[in-house]
C-alpha cells in the first residue's frame, strides 16, 4: 500500500491556494488516503482563517475622517479669525503689522551638498546639514521642527526650554547645551548625540519614558520597531564630522550610508542586491570627494559594481 | 483711546485664536498618528465579526470621530486612548450585530441565543494574540509569512523576491506555522 507523507508547509501551500499542480495532486491524494490527518488539516485551516487580514486604505479613511471632523470644530473659529483681521485692517495698519509679525513662520532649508549656520534670536546657534529643513515661529525661536540633520549650541535660558521635534515625533529638550540631531525621512533611525550639558529625549507617541543623556552619550530610535537605545559615543564621534566638512561613518550599513550620500550629492542610490545593502563600512571622507571616488574606496573591502542610470538619475549598486 | 483699547482686545483675541489653531494642528497630527497605528487592527476587528467591508469602515470612522469629540476629556496616555478606541468600537459592533440579527431573525433563530459579547471579546483576544505571536517571530519570518498569507505569493515567487532559496522560504513558513500552532492552541 502506498504511504503519503505531507509536510505542514505543503499543506499550508494547498490551503492558502499558492500550491502548484504537483503539490495539489499530492495533498488531494493524501486527503483520500488512510494517512490523512484530519486534526492537522483543521489546525492549518484555522491558522489560515485567523491570520486573515484586510488591508484597507488608511490614507483614504484619514482623509474622510478629517473632512468630517474639521468643519465642526475649526471653521467657525477660522471665520471669526478672518472677521477679526478684517476689523484690524480697518482700524489701523500698525496693529495688523504687529499681528502678522507675531505669527511669522520661519523656514530654513538646505539642498543637497549645502550647509547653513543660523543664529536664532535667543542667541542659540544652529548648523544645518545637507538636504535638511528647520522651521520655527519667530515669536518662539526655542521650539524648533527638524527634518534632516542639525547641530545645536543652545543659549542658556532656564525659564524657556529649548526643544527640537522631528517628523517621527521625537522631541529633544535642552537647557544650555550642545547636541546633534539626525532624522532623515528615508532613514530607519533618529539619532541624538550630546556633546555638552544635558538633554531629555522624549516622544508623545513613540515611547513612554524619556531618556536623559549626559555628555558623550547618544540615543538611537528605531522607527520601525519603536525601540530606543542609549549608548556611549566612540571617541572619534565626539567631533560632529559633518560640521568639519567630513562624511564619516563607523560600522554603518551601506543602506544607511546611502542616505548620507544622497543628502550630500543629491542622487538617490538603489540597491539591487540585499547583501551589499546590508554590509557594513567604516570610513571618513571630505565632503568634496566625488561620489565615484567614494564608491571606488568602499569597493576595496567589499566587491560591488556601481552605475549611474542617467534616465532615472539614480545610482544602481549590485 | 477707545480705538486703541478696542484694537488691543481684537489683537489678543486673534492671538488666542491663533494659539487655538496650533493646538488643533497638533491634535490633527496626533490623530494622523493614531490612524496609522490603530486603524488597520480596529477595522480588522470589526470585519472579523461583521464580515462586511462597508459597515466595518463606517464603524471604525465613527469610533475615531467619537475619540476626536471626547479627546480633551480623557486621559491622554497611550493605553487609555487605545482602550477608549477598543471599547467604543466593541459597543458599536455589538449594536450593529444586534441590528443585523433582528433583520435576519426569521432566517436564523438560533443565532439569537449565542452570546455576542463573549464572541466579540474572544475575537479581540485573538487579534491581540496574533499580534503578539508576530512580535516573537524574526522580522524576516513575519515578512515571508505575510507574503504567503496576505499577498498570496507562491514559495517560488517569495524566494525570487527575497533572493533566498525555496528551502529557506519553507523553513520560515514552518517556523511561523509552529509558532501559530503553539500560540493559538486554545483557538484551533
Amino acid at each position: 500500500m502506498e504511504h503519503f507523507k505531507i509536510t505542514e508547509t505543503e499543506l499550508w501551500e494547498y490551503i492558502s491556494q499558492t500550491a502548484d499542480d504537483n503539490t495539489i495532486l499530492k495533498v488531494e491524494k493524501w486527503i483520500d488516503s488512510p494517512d490523512f490527518d484530519k486534526a492537522l488539516f483543521t489546525k492549518i485551516t484555522a491558522i489560515h482563517k485567523h491570520t486573515s487580514e484586510k488591508d484597507p486604505s488608511v490614507e483614504e479613511a484619514k482623509k474622510r475622517f478629517f473632512t468630517t471632523v474639521k468643519p465642526k470644530t475649526v471653521v467657525w473659529k477660522e471665520m471669526l479669525k478672518y472677521a477679526a483681521i478684517f476689523v484690524i485692517l480697518i482700524s489701523g495698519v500698525y496693529f495688523f503689522n504687529t499681528l502678522s509679525s507675531n505669527t511669522n513662520q520661519i523656514v530654513v532649508q538646505t539642498i543637497f551638498g549645502e550647509q547653513k549656520s543660523i543664529e536664532l534670536s535667543d542667541g542659540s546657534k544652529v548648523w544645518l546639514n545637507a538636504s535638511s529643513n528647520l522651521s520655527y515661529n519667530s515669536e518662539d525661536p526655542r521650539t524648533l521642527y527638524l527634518e534632516g540633520e542639525a547641530f545645536f549650541e543652545v543659549a542658556k535660558d532656564t525659564l524657556h526650554p529649548f526643544t527640537v521635534t522631528t517628523a517621527d515625533h521625537i522631541t529633544v529638550k535642552a537647557l544650555g547645551t550642545s547636541f546633534n540631531v539626525k532624522s532623515y525621512k528615508e532613514s530607519a533611525i533618529t539619532e541624538t548625540k550630546l556633546l555638552t550639558g544635558k538633554v531629555a529625549v522624549t516622544s508623545e507617541t513613540q515611547f513612554e519614558e524619556s531618556v536623559i543623556l549626559i555628555p558623550n552619550e547618544k540615543v538611537t530610535f528605531y522607527k520601525k520597531t519603536k525601540e530606543v537605545f542609549k549608548s556611549n559615543m566612540d571617541p572619534n564621534e565626539t567631533n560632529i564630522a559633518w560640521k568639519a566638512g567630513k562624511i564619516q561613518f563607523k560600522n554603518k550599513t551601506f543602506r544607511e550610508i546611502a542616505i548620507d550620500l544622497k543628502a550630500q550629492f543629491g542622487i538617490p542610490i538603489r540597491f539591487k542586491n540585499e547583501k551589499i545593502a546590508a554590509s557594513k563600512f567604516t570610513g571618513t571622507f571630505d565632503n568634496t570627494t566625488p561620489i565615484n571616488e567614494i564608491f571606488e574606496i568602499l569597493k576595496i573591502s567589499k566587491d560591488f559594481t556601481y552605475e549611474l542610470n542617467t534616465k532615472k538619475n539614480e545610482w544602481i549598486i549590485q | 483711546m477707545s480705538v486703541f483699547l478696542y484694537n488691543l482686545v481684537i489683537c489678543s483675541y486673534a492671538n488666542y485664536l491663533n494659539k487655538k489653531h496650533t493646538s488643533n494642528s497638533i491634535k490633527e497630527a496626533k490623530f494622523s498618528n493614531l490612524f496609522d497605528r490603530h486603524y488597520n487592527r480596529l477595522y480588522n476587528y470589526a470585519f472579523k465579526v461583521l464580515k462586511e467591508s462597508d459597515p466595518s469602515k463606517e464603524l471604525t470612522q465613527e469610533t475615531f470621530i467619537k475619540l476626536w469629540e471626547n479627546f480633551e476629556h480623557i486621559n491622554q496616555s497611550e493605553r487609555s486612548i487605545e482602550s477608549f478606541l477598543i471599547t467604543t468600537l466593541k459597543n458599536k459592533i455589538i449594536d450593529a450585530y444586534r441590528k443585523k440579527q433582528t433583520r435576519e431573525k426569521h432566517t436564523n433563530v438560533y443565532a439569537l441565543n449565542t452570546s455576542i459579547e463573549t464572541e466579540i471579546d474572544k475575537q479581540w483576544e485573538l487579534i491581540e494574540r496574533i499580534e503578539d505571536i508576530y512580535t516573537t517571530l524574526e522580522q524576516k519570518t513575519t515578512d515571508i509569512f505575510k507574503l504567503s498569507r496576505d499577498k498570496g505569493l507562491t514559495y517560488k515567487e517569495i524566494s525570487q523576491k527575497k533572493g533566498i532559496s525555496i528551502k529557506t522560504v519553507e523553513l520560515h513558513i514552518s517556523k511561523a506555522l509552529a509558532a501559530f500552532e503553539k500560540g493559538l492552541k486554545d483557538y484551533l
